[in-house]
């Protein structure tokens, strides 16, 4: 229990000495800002553009009334930007302490490799934990400003789903990071069976078990779909999930590092 | 094309932490750039060029992804 207190408190430092959650803490607000701003811009830009466009034979082109939900649209366009950025900042959380050969001494003194692990999963856990609810305040309290939030249906549990896939994203780098050597390679990995999920939701019967599905929440938001739907992928993520972290322990057990 | 008629007012509310949040950040990467003598890939005076040219965001989060050395 000792060791593993001490190496998350060694891996918590980390993110402060490095800026990591300064820089992604940044970025989840500044992304939190941008899906109102863009609802609330939207009509205006087209307002002003409308005599270019014209011009171009562009007519015709009816902007909506923006409501609560245009902004939510907008939060749910950017959201994959965010997990990008926390997988492009984390996938060298292992590799270069494979690199560098950090993590020989600890184990060589006994520390076990499966704690290692666990604190690693831990605070990458709790840092995307902050950083998303950043972000979805931060939408839902200027979506409540400017707008209402309550003409949104399903507005928390379709903010839960994106939640849960990020945790996903999470357990596929830790089984990445336990296979692969380089920076490289893990986010190769990663996008890789993310790019395949993605491919196979064009079959409609498939679609609904991927956990890519769980991306797609917004059709949640104005209640055209129920939210039953979304049972079968969530089962298949929390599944897979488990499946992905007990298979990093055994290939991260036998790595070479 | 004119803005003029945006009421700025309105806008304040997204404004203002945008320009709050973009300062910080670009003072956060000047200040890493000038405390280190190494970069993952550039120069020095590159780095400072691309942070302050693209100091709407992109330049502090490019030198962040790309330019500073793992630690």
């Amino acid at each position: 229990m000792r060791q593993l207190k001490a190496f998350i408190k060694k891996e918590w430092m980390e993110q402060f000495r490095t800026n990591k959650l300064l820089i992604i803490m940044i970025v989840s607000v500044m992304m939190g800002i941008m899906a109102p701003a863009v609802a609330k811009l939207t009509p205006v830009l087209f307002e002003t553009m409308a005599d270019t466009l014209a011009e171009q034979g562009i007519a015709g082109i009816e902007v909506g009334d923006v409501t609560a939900l245009t902004s939510w649209q907008q939060f749910y366009k950017n959201i994959s930007m965010l997990v990008i950025v926390f997988v492009i900042m984390y996938s060298g959380s292992y590799t270069t302490e494979y690199q560098r050969g950090t993590l020989i001494n600890i184990v060589t003194k006994g520390m076990s490799r499966t704690k290692i692990l666990v604190s690693k999963l831990l605070v990458q856990l709790v840092v995307w934990t902050m950083a998303y609810v950043v972000n979805f305040v931060t939408t839902y309290v200027y979506t409540e400003y400017y707008w209402d939030n309550s003409e949104v249906k399903n507005c928390i549990f379709a903010g839960v789903m994106v939640y849960i896939f990020g945790i996903w994203v999470i357990g596929l780098m830790t089984l990445a990071s336990s296979i692969g050597d380089t920076n490289m390679s893990v986010l190769l990995i990663t996008g890789g069976v993310v790019a395949v999920c993605y491919i196979l939701s064009i079959v409609p019967d498939v679609a609904e078990y991927m956990p890519t599905k769980l991306l797609g929440a917004v059709e949640l938001l104005n209640g055209a779909v129920d939210v039953e739907t979304y049972a079968k992928a969530t089962i298949v993520v929390v599944m897979t999930y488990l499946m992905t972290i007990i298979g990093s322990v055994l290939c991260f057990n036998k790595k070479r590092i | 094309m004119m803005l003029a008629n945006v009421d700025v007012q309105e806008y304040l509310p997204f404004l203002i932490p945008l320009i709050i949040l973009q300062f910080v950040l670009l003072f956060i990467a000047l200040r890493h750039i000038l405390t280190h003598d190494t970069y993952k890939r550039g120069s020095r005076k590159l780095w400072l060029l691309i942070t302050i040219v693209g100091m709407e965001f992109i330049g502090p989060i490019l030198y962040f992804a790309l330019g500073k050395e793992d630690e």
